[in-house]
C-alpha cells in the first residue's frame, strides 16, 4: 500500500507541472497584449503613448521572454504569492481567501443534496424495476442528465419570480452569521448545480443495487428469513455504495467548473463568479490563478479518491 | 418484496425532510419580503425649501428649431450660453481643437450661473439599486467607463459643474461645487465661485487649490485620461485667484467645454490627500485611497455584491440628499437583472446602463406597468459597418457608396433593436442640427418599399456602382467583428445583404476586442463592424469624434476635403440656422457621396425606475445625472 501511495505522489508532480504548462500556455494564446488592453479600456478608445505602454508592461512583467516569465510564476505560486490583480491592482490571495470558502460551501451543499435525493431514487427504481415509481425515477434521472444547469437555473429563477414573486435575498450573507439567509440564498443553486449529479449517482445507485441483488449473499440473507429492509440496508447498499462514492469523488471537480454559471445567476459570490467576472474583464493573472487553484484542487481529490480506491480494493494497489 | 420496502410512512418522512429544507430556504413569509421592500424608508416630510423657485425646466427651453433661448429670472439657475440646444460629442474622440464658435451668451460682459435650487421631497429610505458591472478601479481620472468606474465614484464625489437631473431639458447644466461662475473675455475665460462651507469628507475644507490641482490633473498627458482627459483642447489654463475662486482660461470661446466639464468623468480630488508629486501620489485605483466630497460615502464594498452607501450628514448643499442610504447590487446577468426588477429587489438602474437588451426592456415595461418605467434613452451609441478606405477594393468610392446604399438599416433595428433604435443616419435623426427620422426615411439608401422591402432603385444604383468599379460579379472579403455588443451577428446580418444583392462574399472574423483593436490599427482588415459611444451632444464634437482622420473608428484615416471644410465651416458659424444648414449639407455628404462607415442603428439604453423613485429624469448621456442626491423616496 505504501508503495502505492508514494507512486501515487509522485505521478501527482508532473501532472501538476503539465498543468502549469498548459494553462500558462493558453493565457499566452490568448490574443492582445494584457498591458495594451488595460490601457486601451474596455471601450477600446482610450489614448495613451508607446511610454505608457512599455512602462506598464515592465511592471506586468510581461516585457520579460515567456520562458522566464513562466518561470517566476511557477516560483512565485509555489512561494504562494499570486500576484495582484491585473485591473484591480490588488492581491489575488485576498480574493481567492474570501471567494474560495462560498464555492466550497455551494459545491458541499449541491452533493449533499444530490446524495441525499439520488441514493433513495436509486434504490427505490431497482427494488421497484420495472415499475411506474422506476420509470417516473429513470425519467428524472434521465432529464437530470440532459438539462444543463445554466438552463435549469434560469428556469429557476422565472418559476421563483413568475410565480412566487420571489427571488433569493440580495447581498451574501456568511454561514455562521445569518444561517438561514444563507441556506435561502444557495439552495436553489445548489438544486441547479447539483441536479445532474442527483441524476448520475441515481442511475449508478440503480446499476449498482440491481447486480448487487443477484450475488449469493443477497440471496443467502432472505434464505435467512432477514427483513427485507435490513437486506437492502444493510447488505445491498452498504455494497452497492462504493461506485457510488467513487462518483461522487469525481463529481467532485464537475461541481466546481459547474459554479462558474451557476454563481453568476445566482449572484453567488465565489470563486466561479470571480473567474467568469475576471475573464471578462481580461483579468489575465487573475483567470490564471483561478484556473491553476481549480485545476490543482480537482487533481487533489482525485489523488484522494485514487487512494481511497487502493484502500478499499486490494486489486488495485497491487496491480 | 418490493411492497415491503415500499414503506410510505418512510417515504413521506424523506418528502416532509426535503420540503422542510426548502421552506427553510425560501423562509416564511416574513423573510421572503423582497430585500427592496425591507428597508421601507421611514419617508419624512422635507423641511420647506428656502424661499428658493424650483428650477425645473426654467433652465433653457429648446425652441422649435432647437436652439436653447435662455431666460433670465431672479433666483433662477442661468444655464451656460449654448450654440446649440443639444450638445452632442462621441465618447471618446479628442474634440478637434480648432476654436468653436463663440457662445452667443459670451462677450467680455461677465454671464453668471448659480448652482441648482432644492425641490421639496421626501427624506429617508435606504434604497436597493441595480448596477451591472463590479468596479474595476476608484481613479475617475483614468477612467474610461460608466459601469466599472464612474457610475461607483459619483455618489461621493463631486465635479465643478453637472446637468441638472430634475429637469428633463439636457442642456440644463447647474453647479455642482461651484456655485456660479462668470464667463468673460469674449467666453474664455470661466471664473468659479466656490462654496465656503464644503468640506472634504475628512473635514478638510474644499478651496481652489482643490480646484486647480484637479484640473491639471485631467491635463496630464503622462497617464491615461480616457474621459477626462477631453477637456485638453479647450483648456489653456487653471489658476485659483481666491480661496474660493478658480479661473480657468479657454484657448477658444467653446460651448463644449462646459458640456464636457459637467459629464461625471470630471470630478474634483481632494489635493491634500493625493498629493501632487506624481512619484508619490496615492495610488487612487485603489479603494483604501477613495475621499470625496458627494452627498453620500461609501461604508461598505462587498466585491461582486453590493456597494453601501450612507448619506454625507455634512453635506455642503443644505437639505439633500434625500436618501438615507443606497444599496447598489452588483448584477450583470440580464435574466437575473430583469428578475430582480420584477420582484422589486432592486428599485432602479444606477445610471443609464442596466445591461438588458431592447426586448428585455419590452418585456420588463409590460411586466411593470403602472408600478415602474422602462426608458429607451439615447441615442447613446451608434453601430455600423467601418471601411478600410485604404484597401482594395474599398479605395473605389463607387464601392463604398455601394455599400452605403445596400445595407438594409431597418433590418438591423428590427433585429437588433426590436424597433426602439432609431434610424441608421450618418447624423443621428431628430436633433436640431440634422434631418428628422421621417426626411432620413426618404433618402437613398435608408429608405424602404411600402412592404418593407429594400428600394429597388438603391440595389439598382448599388449594382451599377459596383459594375462601373469592375466589380459586377462582386468579389471576395472579410469583416471584422470584435466579440462583444452583438458585433458579429450584425456583422453576418451585413454580410448576408451584400451577398444578396451585390456578390460579394464577405467571412465574418470574429475577435477578442483586444486582438481586433491590434488589427485595426495596424490596418490588417477590410472591413470590420463596430460602435462608438456618445458622451455629449455637439455637432462639431460629433463630426470630430466619427468622421475627421482622427476619430476614435476613422482607423484608415478618411477625411475627404469637403468634410473637412463644412467641418471648419460650420463651427466658425455662429449663426445657429446658418450652422444647421452646413451641418445639413454635411450629413448629406456623408449619405451620398462618399463615407468611412455606414451607420446602420442609434442606439439605445435601457434603465429602469420605480415609480416611488420621484424627481427622476432621464439623463441624456451615459455620464449624466448619477449622484442621485436629487431623488427621493416617496410611496
Amino acid at each position: 500500500m505504501n508503495l502505492y501511495v508514494v507512486k501515487r505522489l509522485l505521478l501527482f508532480i508532473p501532472t501538476l507541472l503539465l498543468v502549469t504548462i498548459i494553462v500558462f500556455s493558453l493565457m499566452r494564446l490568448i490574443p492582445g497584449d494584457p498591458a495594451y488592453l488595460r490601457l486601451i479600456g474596455a471601450d477600446g478608445d482610450a489614448e495613451f503613448t508607446q511610454e505608457q505602454l512599455e512602462d506598464l508592461q515592465a511592471q506586468l512583467g510581461t516585457d520579460k521572454p515567456v520562458v522566464q516569465q513562466y518561470i517566476f510564476w511557477v516560483w512565485d505560486m509555489l512561494r504562494g504569492d499570486m500576484g495582484l490583480s491585473m485591473i484591480h491592482d490588488t492581491p489575488i490571495i485576498d480574493d481567492i481567501k474570501s471567494r474560495l470558502p462560498i464555492t466550497i460551501e455551494l459545491t458541499i451543499l449541491s452533493l449533499a443534496l444530490a446524495t441525499l435525493v439520488a441514493v433513495p431514487l436509486g434504490v427505490i427504481s431497482a427494488v421497484m424495476q420495472d415499475s411506474l415509481a422506476d420509470y417516473a425515477s429513470r425519467i428524472i434521472a434521465i432529464a437530470g442528465v440532459a438539462m444543463p444547469n445554466f438552463w435549469l437555473a434560469i428556469l429557476i429563477i422565472i418559476v421563483l419570480v413568475n410565480v412566487f414573486g420571489w427571488l433569493p435575498p440580495l447581498g451574501y450573507a456568511d454561514l455562521w452569521e445569518d444561517p438561514l439567509k444563507n441556506l435561502q440564498q444557495l439552495i436553489f443553486p445548489a438544486i441547479a448545480l447539483g441536479f445532474y449529479n442527483m441524476a448520475l449517482i441515481a442511475r449508478v445507485t440503480r446499476s449498482a443495487m440491481l447486480e448487487v441483488f443477484r450475488e449469493d449473499y443477497i440471496r443467502t440473507a432472505r434464505s435467512k428469513g432477514l427483513n427485507e429492509r435490513v437486506v437492502i440496508v444493510r447488505h445491498a447498499l452498504k455494497n452497492a455504495s462504493l461506485p457510488v462514492l467513487t462518483i461522487s469523488g469525481w463529481q467532485i471537480g464537475r461541481l466546481l467548473a459547474g459554479t462558474v454559471v451557476i454563481e453568476k445567476i445566482f449572484l453567488v459570490p465565489g470563486v466561479g463568479r470571480l473567474l467568469i467576472d475576471s475573464i471578462f474583464a481580461r483579468d489575465f493573472t487573475m483567470i490564471q490563478a483561478i484556473v491553476m487553484l481549480v485545476a490543482t484542487m480537482v487533481l487533489l481529490l482525485n489523488l484522494i479518491v485514487d487512494l481511497m480506491y487502493g484502500w478499499l480494493d486490494p486489486r488495485i494497489r497491487y496491480a | 418484496m418490493a411492497s415491503r420496502f415500499w414503506n410510505p410512512g418512510a417515504l413521506l418522512l424523506g418528502l416532509m425532510f426535503m420540503g422542510l429544507l426548502l421552506a427553510v430556504a425560501c423562509g416564511s413569509s416574513a423573510t421572503a419580503t423582497p430585500e427592496a421592500e425591507s428597508p421601507a424608508p421611514a419617508a419624512t416630510e422635507a423641511p420647506a425649501p428656502a424661499a428658493t423657485s424650483a428650477p425645473s425646466g426654467s433652465a433653457a427651453t429648446p425652441s422649435a428649431g432647437g436652439q436653447a433661448q435662455p431666460t433670465a429670472a431672479a433666483n433662477t439657475p442661468t444655464p451656460v450660453p449654448q450654440p446649440a440646444s443639444t450638445v452632442i460629442a462621441m465618447a471618446t474622440a479628442a474634440p478637434d481643437p480648432t476654436p468653436t464658435p463663440a457662445p452667443e451668451k459670451a462677450s467680455d460682459a461677465p454671464t453668471t450661473a448659480q448652482a441648482q435650487a432644492k425641490p421639496e421631497g421626501k427624506y429617508g429610505g435606504v434604497i436597493d439599486m441595480h448596477v451591472a458591472g463590479n468596479v474595476a478601479h476608484w481613479n475617475i481620472m483614468e477612467c474610461g467607463s460608466g459601469g466599472t468606474c464612474m457610475s461607483p465614484t459619483s455618489p461621493f464625489s463631486n465635479g465643478l459643474v453637472h446637468y441638472n437631473g430634475e429637469t428633463p431639458e439636457p442642456l440644463d447644466i447647474r453647479g455642482d461645487l461651484a456655485t456660479g461662475w462668470t464667463v468673460g473675455e469674449g467666453g474664455t475665460r470661466y471664473l468659479f465661485n466656490l462654496p465656503e462651507n464644503a468640506r472634504w469628507h475628512d473635514g478638510t475644507p474644499i478651496t481652489s487649490d482643490d480646484v486647480v490641482f484637479s484640473i491639471n490633473e485631467m491635463l496630464r498627458t503622462d497617464v491615461p485620461r480616457p474621459r477626462s482627459g477631453q477637456i485638453r483642447p479647450y483648456v489653456k489654463s487653471v489658476e485659483a485667484v481666491g480661496p474660493y475662486e478658480a479661473q480657468i482660461d479657454l484657448n477658444f470661446p467653446s460651448s463644449a467645454f462646459l458640456a464636457f466639464l459637467a459629464t461625471d468623468f470630471m470630478k474634483m480630488w481632494p489635493k491634500h490627500w493625493v498629493g501632487t508629486d506624481p512619484e508619490t501620489q496615492r495610488n487612487m485605483r485603489l479603494e483604501e485611497n477613495i475621499l470625496g466630497s458627494g452627498p453620500f460615502k461609501m461604508v461598505e464594498h462587498e466585491k461582486d455584491v453590493v456597494y453601501r452607501w450612507e448619506k454625507n450628514e455634512d453635506y455642503f448643499k443644505e437639505g439633500l440628499p434625500y436618501f438615507d442610504g443606497m444599496n447598489y447590487y452588483i448584477i450583470n446577468d440580464s435574466s437575473t437583472i430583469v428578475a430582480a426588477y420584477k420582484a422589486e429587489q432592486v428599485l432602479m438602474t444606477v445610471y443609464l446602463n442596466s445591461n438588458m437588451n431592447v426586448r428585455e426592456g419590452q418585456e420588463l415595461r409590460e411586466d411593470r406597468e403602472g408600478k415602474g418605467r422602462v426608458f429607451f434613452a439615447g441615442p447613446t451609441l451608434w453601430h455600423g459597418m467601418l471601411i478600410n478606405t485604404e484597401a482594395e477594393p474599398f479605395n473605389d468610392v463607387r464601392v463604398r457608396r455601394a455599400l452605403n446604399l445596400i445595407l438594409h438599416r431597418q433590418a438591423f433595428d428590427e433585429i437588433f433593436g426590436a424597433g426602439e433604435y432609431l434610424i441608421g443616419s450618418p447624423l443621428p435623426p431628430d436633433q436640431w442640427f440634422g434631418r428628422t427620422t421621417d426626411e432620413w426615411l426618404e433618402a437613398p439608401g435608408l429608405r424602404e418599399t411600402a412592404d418593407g422591402q429594400k428600394h429597388p432603385d438603391d440595389i439598382a444604383e448599388a449594382q451599377r456602382l459596383m459594375a462601373e468599379a469592375g466589380y459586377a460579379d462582386g468579389f471576395e472579403t472579410s469583416i471584422l467583428a470584435a466579440n462583444f455588443l452583438s458585433f458579429p451577428d450584425m456583422a453576418q446580418v451585413a454580410a448576408d445583404q451584400m451577398e444578396r444583392w451585390l456578390n460579394i462574399k464577405a467571412v465574418v472574423q470574429p475577435e477578442e476586442p483586444a486582438a481586433g483593436y491590434v488589427r485595426y490599427e495596424g490596418g490588417d482588415w477590410k472591413l470590420g463592424f463596430h460602435g462608438n459611444g456618445i458622451l455629449v451632444m455637439d455637432p462639431d464634437q460629433l463630426v470630430a469624434g466619427s468622421y475627421l482622420s482622427k476619430a476614435t473608428r476613422n482607423y484608415s484615416g478618411w477625411e475627404p476635403e469637403r468634410v473637412r471644410e463644412l467641418y471648419d465651416a460650420q463651427i466658425v458659424e455662429t449663426d445657429t440656422e446658418k450652422r444647421r444648414e452646413l451641418v445639413l449639407q454635411l450629413g448629406d455628404y456623408l449619405a451620398n457621396e462618399d463615407t468611412h462607415v455606414v451607420i446602420t442603428t442609434w442606439a439605445m439604453l435601457v434603465p429602469y425606475v420605480d415609480n416611488r423613485i420621484k424627481n427622476y429624469n432621464v439623463a441624456s448621456g451615459f455620464a449624466n445625472h448619477t449622484n442621485k442626491e436629487h431623488l427621493w423616496y416617496e410611496e
